[in-house]
């Protein structure tokens, strides 16, 4: 009976000796991939290790699907560049489905090798109220070669630690998604910026307004309040702002509350007469087409203007 | 607590190391019945007081009702019992149902009866332990078991933990007796049990949470997709609950294995079934069983006039349908299973008797009952009734080009290709084993390979189980 538990047990050993080799070439892997990723390589896991490690434009827009397809990049460029008469690059860095933890996540990681011009974070009060694990788990890959990614997930408690230790639960399931990117590598012509084209088909109730009494996150604020705090100290200019939805049925107090408190320029432009209950310019009830992120674009530059100054300089 | 969760890896070879170690059953059960409450009260701490209560009423009829000699009083003290528990069951699962159902009716009726609503969570797995202690009451009664004397072996039965939040639902006669043997560590259960455990998780987590997302993004959005769509996941919604389910029921059974407890089968490869009749023989064994003995067979059985039997299997099928929710589509769900099973009684009778041992008819047997089964599981699924026939409508007469979500079919079909290869085997009984190979290095390779493709392919960080709602 000695001998066949002392069996087990050593089976047990070599088992998760062999598990842990395993992990350690699934790493080495998914780090040589990532690695020679290029760097306008399409999809979400390109376009976040573009964003964490390689982005070095001078004006950078970090928001989640609402940024992506509401900022048109190279329109944004050229109306910036003529009005400051200089020859700034820009770059769209939102990431469809990654909100506030995860724009301020990419924003830390930018700070921390890099010093733009300027910084538009896109983003909107319900973002300050979720927490969703996913949001800063997507960058989980880098977890050992970039120590923002490694101090937001250490952040949430031991437990993410100890997962996070695993490359196999690192790299579940983007290995696959890693390969992908580098067959579907193309020319970065739009700056990060995805159009949508099509118009959303009305429908009863649609954004009907909720009456949950919600929470300020606070793993999300001190986030927000840190990376707010290390744009002042470095000097580097930020704008926060909301873009427009087909019926606003919430306000940004809350973020509109932290933006006068802490002197940044909020620019909220969700409840705007020439966007709402306007379909035409919307391919669902929360994006814009690509008429409408034209226009807002427009919009948002004259909004933007009064910040501009100290560009010029 | 979750067996998919993080929390459940650090407590289960916790909970297994002190078992071990704890001397005999006089320290081993109240620990295990400690940890079961613990595990359950994760979720809800105060409704561990409903099965305490359950617990504690169920135990004192049970001796009861074996102390009176007399018939009548055992009938008493077993009606009370009976009542009690699915008086709480109907309280926190069905009272709010009826009474909007009856509001409704009324309402039709020009009548406008406001009862109050209760606003509380359903108690997790409440439908699992009620009817494993009626089941017990009902055995002691017969005269099938003896009652219980120790109260703490008893309270183990009912909480103990591996099965206490979705079955399977254990019979007296099979889980009180191996609680008053002492387990000690055993290197073959546990190496069985963990078997038993990848196996679950590999369903659970790299098949049914993988599909799922396809199937919420359909489901839950049912007028911007179209038949094709829907179709595609029903197929899906197929598999999804089958793995989801019996992932669940193989972790509980390896679970419970690791520690030295044997748990009855709850699935036995149900898509390979040639009848409906055979699904429910390897579908959810442990609740069509408990159905058949404390239902089924005291309605008469098919030992009556055979349209009276005809009745009573519709019975049954309507009852397991309302114990699986509060909603009309489960209701839906039963009959239409209920009556899958009397027409197919009926031609078996009195038209054709079917033959399976061509294999073309095996095989097209096999492909019928599996879609009247995927089509029974739209009812199941849907939200609510109206989707359920907006749901049927768009299958036959609106196809497009799918929604087509990448991942979920990159991963979901590769999961459900080893899926089918496992369950085909073990259906036919194929002497191919992996896992379980004679041979140490085969099995061992097998066991690594499949926890490699679930931490590297499964849906981690998904949700809960299906089968937690009922």
């Amino acid at each position: 009976m000695k001998n066949k538990n002392l069996k087990f047990v050593l089976s047990v050993i070599c088992f998760i000796f062999l598990l842990l080799i395993i992990d350690f070439v699934i790493n080495y892997i998914g780090e040589s991939l990532l690695v020679r990723l290029p760097d306008y390589a399409s999809g979400q896991i390109a376009k976040d290790n573009f964003r964490l490690n390689r982005i070095k434009t001078d004006i950078i827009i970090v928001g989640s699907s609402r940024g992506v397809h509401h900022y048109n990049a190279n329109q944004l460029c050229d109306s910036i560049n003529n009005y400051i008469k200089k020859d700034y690059t820009l770059y769209n860095a939102s990431l469809d489905g990654k909100f506030l933890n995860s724009n301020l996540l990419a924003v830390e990681s930018i700070l921390n090798r890099h010093t733009p011009k300027l910084l538009i974070l896109e983003t909107q009060d319900s973002e300050l109220y979720s927490y969703d694990y996913a949001d800063v788990s997507f960058s989980s890959m880098h977890y050992y070669s970039n120590n923002i990614v490694k101090k937001y997930i250490d952040n949430i408690g031991w437990k993410e630690k100890i997962k996070n230790s695993s490359s196999l639960f690192r790299y579940n399931q983007k290995i696959l998604s890693i390969i992908g990117a580098f067959s579907r590598s193309e020319e970065n012509k739009d700056n990060g910026y995805l159009p949508l084209f099509g118009i959303m088909k009305i429908e009863q109730n649609q954004n009907k307004s909720t009456n949950i009494s919600l929470k300020i996150n606070s793993y999300t604020l001190n986030n927000l309040y840190r990376v707010l705090d290390i744009l002042k100290k470095k000097n580097i200019p930020i704008v926060i702002a909301t873009s427009p939805k087909y019926k606003p049925t919430t306000s940004n107090k809350e973020l509109a509350y932290i933006c006068s408190e802490l002197n940044i320029p909020y620019i909220d432009l969700c409840d705007q007469y020439i966007f709402n209950s306007h379909a035409e310019y919307f391919q669902d009830s929360i994006h814009l087409n690509y008429n409408g992120a034209q226009i807002y674009t427009d919009m948002f530059f004259e909004q933007l203007k009064p910040y501009l100054k100290q560009l010029k300089h | 607590m979750l067996f998919n969760s993080f929390d459940f890896l650090i407590f289960f070879p916790v909970v297994c190391i002190i078992y071990f170690l704890l001397p005999n059953n006089r320290y081993k059960n109240p620990f295990l019945l400690i940890v079961s409450y613990y595990f359950y009260m994760n979720w809800e701490p105060i409704y561990a007081v409903l099965i305490f209560l359950s617990t504690v009423l169920t135990y004192t009829c049970g001796i009861l009702v074996e102390k009176n000699k007399i018939k009548n009083r055992k009938k008493i003290f077993l009606t009370f019992s009976l009542l009690i528990n699915f008086s709480i069951l109907f309280i926190f699962k069905y009272y709010n149902f009826i009474n909007e159902s009856v509001f409704n009716l009324l309402s039709v009726a020009g009548i406008r009866l406001n009862l109050p609503s209760f606003d509380f969570l359903l108690p997790v797995g409440i439908s699992f332990y009620t009817f494993q202690a009626v089941g017990y009451t009902i055995d002691v009664y017969r005269g099938n078991i003896k009652a219980e004397k120790n109260f703490l072996i008893y309270a183990l039965f009912i909480s103990f933990f591996p099965q206490l939040v979705a079955g399977p639902i254990e019979r007296a006669k099979n889980l009180l007796p191996q609680f008053h043997i002492e387990h000690k560590f055993n290197p073959e259960n546990v190496t069985k049990g963990l078997k038993k455990m990848i196996w679950g998780f590999f369903m659970k987590l790299c098949v049914a949470d993988v599909l799922s997302n396809y199937v919420d993004a359909v489901y839950n959005n049912i007028s911007h997709h179209n038949g094709f769509s829907i179709f595609i996941a029903t197929i899906f919604f197929t598999f999804q609950i089958y793995c989801d389910f019996a992932g669940y029921s193989n972790i509980a059974i390896g679970t419970a294995r690791v520690m030295g407890f044997k748990l009855m089968h709850n699935f036995k490869q149900p898509y390979f079934s040639i009848s409906i009749k055979e699904f429910w023989r390897r579908w959810h064994i442990s609740l069509s069983t408990w159905f058949s003995d404390y239902v089924y067979i005291p309605l008469g059985g098919n030992r009556v006039k055979y349209s009276r039997h005809l009745l009573n299997l519709l019975i049954t099928f309507l009852i397991s349908g309302i114990w699986h929710g509060a909603n009309w589509t489960f209701v839906l769900w039963g009959l239409l299973h209920g009556m899958y099973i009397i027409v197919e009684n009926i031609i078996k009778k009195y038209i054709y008797a079917c033959n399976s041992e061509n294999v073309l008819t095996h095989f097209f047997y096999t492909i019928f009952t599996f879609t009247l089964v995927s089509f029974a599981w739209i009812f199941f699924r849907a939200n609510n009734i109206n989707d359920c026939f907006i749901i049927i409508k768009k299958i036959f007469f609106d196809w497009d080009i799918p929604f087509v979500d990448t991942t979920v079919f990159f991963y979901g079909i590769i999961a459900l290709l080893i899926l089918f290869i496992k369950d085909f085997k073990d259906c036919f009984n194929i002497n191919i084993n992996f896992m379980h190979s004679r041979n140490h290095t085969i099995s061992y390779i097998s066991m690594l390979s499949l926890i490699v493709y679930i931490l590297l392919f499964g849906a981690l960080s998904a949700g809960s189980f299906i089968y937690f709602q009922f």
